[in-house]
């Protein structure tokens, strides 16, 4: 038996190591990605970024095959489709100046170089998805991406392109039950580009989500990233986000609600290396039973850019004794002249509130529906799109009318 | 119709009333005053069923109905109403759909039929015009950013339209101007007939002035010391309660 390249690996790790080896057309960069990935092995709680996010920890739960088809509350939304299922990748829809195709696996984005599952997503990933729209188009309808394959362990590679002045909006679904899957998101904005990227975790179970964004920004383009998260037995959802370009502008915003063990971790990180770039971002997490919320947020201004506007805000509901939330807003900042500012709040459902609305006929239940529906509301009401709005909205119903059951 | 018989209750451990009793009949409007601390506002959460109000002794019944044993939710669809002190402000809330929601929520529990949206529409519209809140305040989410005074007025827009058997007033009046205390007099005095009580909350004798009670208890030491008359709150007015202050 050949001498397994990591330390002390655990079977999941011990799992991926023979996949990996057991791929014959590997390519050098994959050969190297796989020992990036191999220095530290899934990521764990001694890693500061993953302190309360132990993925090798929760991966150890054991995985029941679930062969029910993986939720999708955009199916009948008029969208360019792509579907990825265990064969092959499907691709519907089509618009002049978008192009969708299934390109070679490409190399982690730079941020992501020391990043454990981009290194483990760029070493498995048999191709890489690539979407381009050129410059001056208008994507008139979103674009949906949805990953239905079977297996237990999936990586997917996603590359987005808008040109200069384009137009597009994405949609990312990751609703498959019970299973382990990674994505890395490799998204370039030119000159007055505009993405809206939605993301959402539903129904994962048992299982582990981990989508990972390294968005580039060109001059005055604009970013905006709102999801939602029922939370796994480890989500995470994390933006690395540079502004190269002056005067741009990102709004990321997440809404969730965890119960039973389920976690769900937004991290974010956005280096400001260019001026009179503003960022937003509003992070929502209701948590009961034994869900557990993180939220890391990171600015780093760098000197060239001054007069950055950046702000942060996490707030948090906890619904019972043993849910948990954990907040790290870190500012970093080099430049002179500059507004950054970060709140974190925690706290629970208030009581005053909740005896006012019973006061006025509403049960217990609905009640507290209403209050955890009107917390996590100010992220819906941030959403452009009211189609895409109304799934949200939909979706934090159907969660929030199980709470207090 | 309302009845409460030697409550004796509790906050936090602390006792704050101290054997209360308080009999109002059907069509009968009666005003509790006191000082600051007597435990009137402990008596309206009280009788409205605020979980941590423990009552430690006595009773509380709606006719015919013991109300200890009921949930909030289930003494409104009996036709409870408190007008809080201090409305809530509820970021995220759209008024208009939680004031239906409510209003549903207690026709159902009573066995009646839902209101339809168009025919609520129409309603709260109009009694929207009687308390003086605009179409802008109503799109609003509930109360916020709304004054003092709005957010009585939002109150009394609920009162309005519930239309509740009991309606429990905690100072009502505090915060308002002449105009406002006007309209909250129009609101109780539309309401009243002779299947509806009032217990009405106050420290001041002015909304009285528009609002004339059948009888006036005043409330010291988590008991009531006194009963009379509507002369008994110009009296107050007057002297004051110190001697009733001594007295509990």
């Amino acid at each position: 038996m050949s001498q397994s390249l990591l330390l002390n690996p655990t079977a999941i790790e011990a799992g991926l190591e023979a996949a990996f080896v057991s791929r014959i057309r590997a390519s050098d960069k994959q050969r190297d990605a796989f020992m990036r990935f191999v220095k530290t092995g899934l990521p764990h709680r001694r890693m500061e970024n993953w302190r309360w996010s132990d993925y090798r920890v929760r991966a150890e739960k054991e995985l029941l095959p679930d062969a029910s088809p993986a939720e999708n509350p955009f199916s009948d939304f008029d969208a360019i489709e792509i579907v990825l299922t265990d064969n092959d990748i499907t691709i519907s829809g089509k618009q002049a100046g978008l192009t969708i195709s299934k390109a070679s696996s490409i190399a982690a984005p730079s941020v992501l170089l020391d990043h454990p599952i981009a290194a483990l997503t760029e070493a498995m990933s048999l191709f890489c998805i690539e979407i381009k729209v050129a410059a001056g188009t208008v994507v008139s309808k979103p674009i949906i991406f949805r990953d239905e394959r079977r297996s237990n362990e999936t990586f997917a590679q996603i590359q987005i392109g808008l040109g200069a002045g384009s137009r597009a909006s994405f949609v990312h679904l990751a609703s498959r039950k019970n299973v382990r899957q990674s994505a890395i998101c490799d998204i370039n904005l030119e000159t007055d580009a505009e993405l809206s990227h939605y993301m959402m975790g539903i129904n994962n179970g048992d299982g582990i989500n981990v989508i990972v964004n390294a968005v580039t920004m060109g001059v005055k383009s604009c970013y905006t990233s709102n999801s939602f998260s029922t939370g796994a037995s480890l989500s995470r959802f994390e933006t690395h986000l540079t502004y190269n370009g002056d005067e741009a502008k990102a709004s990321i915003n997440s809404a969730t609600l965890l119960s039973g063990n389920a976690h769900s971790d937004f991290t974010t990180c956005i280096i400001h290396d260019a001026p009179g770039c503003v960022t937003r971002q509003l992070h929502k997490s209701v948590a009961r039973d034994r869900g557990s919320a993180v939220f890391q947020g990171k600015f780093l201004v760098n000197r060239p850019a001054q007069k950055t506007d950046a702000q942060m805000t996490a707030n948090a509901m906890l619904l019972s004794d043993t849910a948990e939330a954990n907040h790290k807003p870190e500012l970093e900042i080099y430049a002179d002249d500059v507004e950054c500012a970060h709140g974190s709040t925690a706290g629970a459902l208030d009581e005053d509130a909740l005896f006012y609305l019973r006061q006025r006929g509403l049960s217990e239940i609905a009640a507290r529906q209403i209050l955890v529906e009107a917390f996590v509301s100010e992220v819906i009401d941030l959403i452009d799109d009211e189609e895409i709005a109304s799934v949200f909205k939909g979706c934090i119903a159907t969660e929030s009318s199980g709470e207090g059951a | 119709m309302l009845k409460v018989e030697n409550l004796h209750a509790e906050v936090s451990g602390n006792q704050i009333l101290n054997g209360l009793s308080l009999n109002v009949p059907a069509g009968e409007v009666h005003a509790v005053m006191g000082p600051n601390g007597s435990g009137k506002s402990t008596l309206s959460h009280t009788i409205a069923g605020r979980s941590d109000y423990e009552v430690t002794q006595g009773g509380i019944s709606l006719g015919s109905d013991d109300l200890l044993d009921m949930d909030p939710n289930e003494r409104a669809a009996k036709g409870i109403f408190l007008s809080f002190q201090n409305p809530m402000e509820i970021p995220g809330v759209a008024t208009m759909n939680f004031i239906r929601t409510a209003l549903n929520s207690q026709r159902v529990a009573r066995g009646e039929k839902e209101v339809s949206a168009a025919d609520f529409l129409k309603l709260i519209r109009e009694k929207a015009k009687l308390v003086g809140l605009s179409d802008t305040k109503l799109k609003r989410p509930f109360n916020v950013g709304f004054s003092g005074g709005e957010k009585k007025r939002m109150e009394m827009l609920q009162m309005a339209i519930f239309e509740p058997q009991f309606c429990i007033m905690d100072e009502t009046d505090s915060g308002l101007d002449i105009d406002a205390l006007k309209m909250v007099g129009d609101v109780v005095n539309a309401l009243r007939d002779k299947s509806r009580g009032f217990l009405i909350i106050t420290h001041y004798q002015r909304l009285l002035d528009y609002i004339k009670p059948d009888v006036v208890h005043v409330l010291a030491g988590g008991r009531i010391v006194k009963t009379g008359g509507p002369d008994l709150a110009r009296e107050l007015e007057n002297s004051g309660y110190d001697q009733y202050i001594e007295a509990a």
